[in-house]
């Protein structure tokens, strides 16, 4: 079988991470941590690439007047205004106070207010879901409302055998299955990954 | 008060541009879709601006330009890394090859660490964490006990398209049914989870924007 | 369905109408949390098995110890347990351990920042906080840090070599998780590398089930992970700064409420089924998931 570069690229540096990991030798070490240092700079690479290809898309948008203008405008904008509050001569960086200000009035109150409107859209989900009257449904929430009621936050003997009982059902039933799961999990990516490096199943795509 | 903001003018600003970010997005449920898309977008702008601006000073800079500028003959490894973030920066209008070569490195990278880590830190301490313990208690015997049969019905349950019989079919079976319920605990969790966020939003709003609780 | 049951999804089909109830409701458990209850509402676990884990762990370090905080909490999730992070972080200060702050997230990067900010502003020794910045390539960069770990330019101070020498460097890992890098990252990457640091970690309660298994093993010392063993945490070590109310925190009240509502749903859900009307492949169970 004739192997891509890319393909060649991912078997030879994985197999060369792998082998470091259960073999002491100075010279895989030393090869292994330059693939590591250029690994984290190429992480970051791509985190620019993907600012690129925001701006490359939302900036072709505005310009030919296709798309949601408005919205290309307001993304580019929150694009710009962080690398601008952080980049600026004499700028702090990630500590200048008009970062952490667009961070703590802007990106986090906007992400949290997201995340806690998804305790809506799951009681949403889950009464959808019973509109399919599956048994599966109904065990999932079945098991649902035990860990919720394990979780109310209730004082005196109630409250006291409420927690014994979630401690107990957190160490036994739900620590069994979720030992299990990524015992399975952990097997799973295992074979993947080693069929990856190994170009198994059309690896190159 | 969350501590993300100072209490001073530039604080109360934010505090009150926070809320109107929290009333834009929770605007959804009144159907006001058009003002959820642009809140939306900022959000997509502001994380992105936010993941360049760490990457390029604290990643890119002091592990790339700086020791460039510094010493340009002296390591190789930061010309390597320059042609390839290059590279991956200018896919769009490079040939698919260069574009492949730095994700080449990344997806080994990512591949290697994720067996590696799967076997070693998970797999071989979970399958031993299953074993029962050496000198229990009665009741550690029995909970082990339950909790052993439970994780390897669940490990039947992964077996999928494998020929069996029909007593490991009914543990796969058995293990699909407790994989559920399991999921099930886990949304549990989340829901909790999610609670505790909405509980916190709220009272936000009623704490530090509007004050009507300390 | 009846008259009466139509009239009453009409009226809760208001858009807006009935999250505004659910708002409302919690607000008003906010309002009132406190005020109604007394004895009978409890947020601290009295189960308090996790939260003496904990405090075990960060008595068993030595004097002046060198504590590395990877903060890798999402910025969406963190207010579930920003109040237990801070207690934490105060109760090292208070037994006059030396920390430093690395992320392997930008999100935790933007966290990291804030709390360091928070911390200098309360007037804590410069000497004794170190900015170690972002480093990027998530489990990458993770084993890397494990020999290579240097602050970003200019975001730490001189006294940097004394934590120079990597992740290797530190008696205590407290690692405050998220989706993308948490603890179970920690224990996958870095404790097979280095098996004698001690892990503590704390998380949102939704990836308590994922995390738990790892304390088993003793991949973690320490992990807080649910809202109750961290109001457990927070009532033994009292209020941090900067947190509304440290021993109820994130409110029982509301919790209570919003935990019912959640029940209601559930248990509405589970009646209205009726498995005899399932299609045939609902009803298989040999293939659930």
């Amino acid at each position: 079988m004739r192997r891509s570069v890319p393909a060649t690229v991912v078997v030879v540096v994985g197999l060369l991470l792998l082998v470091n990991y259960i073999v002491i030798n100075p010279l895989l070490a030393g090869a292994a941590e330059a693939v590591l240092r250029l690994v984290v700079v190429l992480a970051a690479g791509a985190a620019l690439a993907g600012g690129v290809a925001l701006v490359h898309r939302h900036g072709g948008d505005l310009l030919r007047g296709r798309g949601d203008r408005l919205g290309s405008a307001v993304l580019l904008a929150g694009l710009a205004a962080v690398p601008i509050a952080g980049l600026y001569p004499g700028s702090q960086g990630v500590a200048d106070p008009a970062v952490r200000w667009l961070v703590g009035a802007l990106l986090a109150p906007l992400i949290a207010s997201l995340f806690a409107m998804l305790f809506v859209f799951l009681l949403l989900a889950m009464r959808e879901g019973m509109a399919i009257r599956s048994r599966q449904v109904t065990v999932m929430l079945l098991a649902a409302g035990v860990v919720i009621v394990l979780l109310l936050p209730l004082g005196g003997q109630i409250g006291a055998s409420l927690a014994t009982a979630a401690d107990w059902a957190m160490a036994v039933p739900i620590g069994g299955v979720f030992r299990g799961l990524l015992i399975g999990v952990a097997v799973v990516t295992a074979v993947h990954a080693a069929r990856v490096l190994l170009v198994v199943e059309g690896a190159d795509d | 008060m969350n501590g993300l903001v100072g209490t001073d003018v530039a604080g109360t600003a934010a505090t009150w541009v926070a809320a109107v970010m929290t009333v834009a997005v929770w605007s959804y449920f009144t159907g006001a879709g058009r003002i959820f898309r642009l809140a939306q977008y900022l959000l997509a702008g502001l994380a992105t601006g936010f993941l360049v601006l760490v990457s390029l000073r604290e990643v890119l800079v002091p592990r790339l330009v700086s020791p460039l500028l510094a010493d340009p003959a002296g390591d190789l490894i930061p010309w390597i890394g320059l042609a390839l973030v290059g590279l991956l920066v200018g896919a769009r209008w490079l040939p698919p090859l260069a574009g492949s070569l730095p994700i080449a490195l990344l997806v080994a990278a990512t591949t290697a660490f994720a067996l590696g880590g799967a076997v070693v830190g998970t797999l071989l301490p979970q399958l031993g964490a299953s074993m029962l313990p050496p000198a229990p208690q009665p009741a550690d015997l029995v909970n082990g006990a339950i909790s052993a049969a439970i994780t390897g019905l669940v490990l039947f349950g992964f077996l999928h398209g494998v020929r069996r019989g029909r007593v490991a079919g009914l543990a796969a079976g058995t293990g699909r049914w407790l994989l559920l319920g399991g999921i099930g605990g886990w949304l549990g969790f989340l829901l909790v989870s999610r609670l505790a966020l909405l509980v916190d939003r709220v009272g936000f709003l009623l704490g530090d924007w509007l004050g009507l609780v300390p | 369905m009846t008259e009466r049951t139509s009239r009453r999804r009409g009226f809760l089909s208001v858009p807006g109408l009935w999250p505004f109830l659910l708002v409302s409701a919690l607000a008003l458990g906010i309002v009132l949390d406190g005020v109604i209850g007394g004895d009978q509402l409890q947020s601290a676990n009295p189960e308090a098995a996790r939260a003496a884990e904990m405090a075990a762990a960060l008595d068993a370090l030595p004097d002046g110890a060198l504590v590395l905080v990877a903060m890798d909490p999402d910025l969406g999730t963190y207010p579930e347990i920003r109040g237990t992070v801070r207690a934490v972080l105060d109760d090292l200060l208070g037994r006059g351990a030396r920390l430093a702050l690395v992320s392997f997230t930008a999100e935790g990067r933007a966290v990291a920042a804030a709390e360091l900010q928070r911390l200098r502003a309360a007037g804590v020794d410069p000497g004794r906080l170190f900015d170690l910045g972002f480093v990027a390539g998530a489990e990458a960069g993770l084993v890397l840090s494990v020999t290579d770990l240097r602050p970003a330019a200019g975001t730490a101070p001189a006294s940097f070599a004394a934590v120079a020498g990597g992740i290797a460097a530190f008696d205590l890992a407290l690692v405050v998780g998220g989706v993308d890098i948490g603890p179970r990252t920690w224990a996958e990457q870095v404790t097979p590398r280095l098996p004698d640091l001690p892990i503590a970690a704390v998380v949102p309660t939704f990836l308590h089930p994922e995390v738990a298994p790892y304390l088993r093993t003793g991949q973690l010392v320490a992990l807080l992970g649910t809202f109750r063993d961290d109001a457990a945490y927070l009532l033994a070590v009292g209020a941090p700064s900067g947190v509304r109310d440290a021993t109820s925190s994130p409110g029982e009240l509301p919790m209570l409420l919003g935990l019912l509502i959640a029940l209601a749903f559930i248990g509405r859900a589970v009646a209205s089924h009726r498995p005899g009307l399932g299609t045939a492949a609902a009803r298989e169970p040999e293939e659930p998931a």
